[in-house]
């Protein structure tokens, strides 16, 4: 095991007798817990350092104050998504005699629908339209299922009266009145 | 022997060095989990921290620019904060009060600060109505003192997306259409 060697001869040699007969005994020291210790701390530093970056998902949003130039989109091409609250989803495709369907966030709901659209339709752009309900967390699902699915056409537009109508005429109304029209 | 606790002495001094402690949070955050790989670097951020209760909290990394920070909104707003204010104002884990709530909250001890923590109002985000916006002041601010300064949004898996929705039109107001939100991980699903 470790040791230190702290035999130093020459200034012992010049000190009495009795100095002497106690150099016989060791003078190692056992260094087993000092190291013990440094490994402790090692690992700490080590495990403290590497696990507390957070990760991050980037988001970016476009410029305000320039609604002259926001493209136009055919409504053919749309996907809209509305987030609901209790974690509800609901899509339809343009707006005009839209069919409002209703899905969820596991992997054979909001993931296949992208999929599928994205893959029948190049030009598709996402839409992505949370309602006062829905939680933060719903965003952050749906923004990562759009990096899944590779779906890069997307924008963060507000709920609005229009969509709100639509999704109540196809919950019958029942969850619209909480949910809250304006944005 | 020797050598092998050189060396592990030499890699505790390291990591002892360049360890950056994780910034404790005024409140208890669950971030929503996703698949993103990317890791915010250590320094230079500015996050808004908003609870599952809507609150919003403000921190920012550095004590300098922190203390930087504190003097500007100081003379901005006539806050009134002594030297020694604005030396506390720099060590502080993070800010959810009003601007005229700071200095009471300055001048009390640590110990008062940590409990009067729970009660914390947060920062005013504005909203519908006339309510005013000081979130704007400290993103605005904050660039100020640190031009670097990342703009990250760590919000609770449960916030309502109301509140998300104004800070992110925050950002958009003072011209920061790039930001960060931190996330949990989450393995990546095969496609």
């Amino acid at each position: 095991m470790g040791e230190v060697n702290t035999d130093n001869r020459k200034k012992s040699d010049q000190k009495s007798g009795l100095v002497k007969k106690g150099k016989k005994l060791s003078t190692r020291v056992d260094m087993t817990p000092v190291v013990d210790l440094a490994f402790l701390l090692l690992t700490f530093f080590m495990l403290a350092t590497t696990f507390i970056k957070p990760q991050v998902m980037t988001l970016v949003l476009p410029e305000k104050d320039n609604n002259t130039n926001q493209p136009k989109v055919n409504e053919k091409n749309v996907l809209n998504v509305i987030l609901g609250g209790d974690n509800k989803v609901y899509w339809y495709i343009g707006f005009t005699g839209a069919q409002v369907k209703e899905t969820n966030y596991s992997d054979t709901g909001l993931r296949k629908i992208l999929m599928d659209e994205t893959k029948s339709n190049e030009k598709l752009v996402v839409l992505i339209k949370p309602e006062d309900k829905s939680t933060y967390a719903n965003l952050v699902n749906t923004l990562d299922e759009l990096t899944i699915t590779g779906t890069s056409r997307y924008a963060l537009v507000t709920y609005d009266p229009e969509d709100k109508a639509l999704i109540d005429s196809f919950t019958g109304g029942a969850g619209g009145q909480t949910a809250g029209g304006k944005s | 022997m020797t050598p092998m606790v050189d060396l592990g002495f030499l890699l505790v001094t390291f990591f002892m060095m360049t360890t950056q402690f994780a910034p404790s949070e005024l409140t208890a955050i669950t971030t929503p989990a996703a698949t993103a790989e990317e890791k915010l670097p250590e320094s230079n951020n500015a996050v808004i921290v908003i609870s599952k209760d809507n609150k919003v909290f403000f921190r920012m990394d550095g004590v300098k620019h922190v203390k930087l920070l504190g003097e500007k909104l100081n003379s901005r707003y006539n806050l009134g904060l002594s030297q020694s204010e604005i030396e506390n104002f720099s060590h502080q884990t993070g800010f959810g009060l009003p601007f005229s709530q700071l200095k009471q909250y300055l001048s009390l001890s640590t110990e008062q600060q940590k409990n009067t923590q729970s009660q914390f109002s947060g920062i005013p985000v504005g909203g519908t109505g006339s309510e005013i916006n000081e979130l704007t002041d400290w993103v605005i601010f904050a660039r100020i003192v640190n031009n670097d300064a990342r703009l990250v949004i760590k919000g609770d898996k449960a916030t309502n997306y109301p509140v998300i929705k104004k800070v992110m039109d925050t950002l958009q107001a003072c011209n920061v259409n790039k930001f960060y939100l931190i996330t949990d991980t989450k393995e990546k699903p095969k496609i």
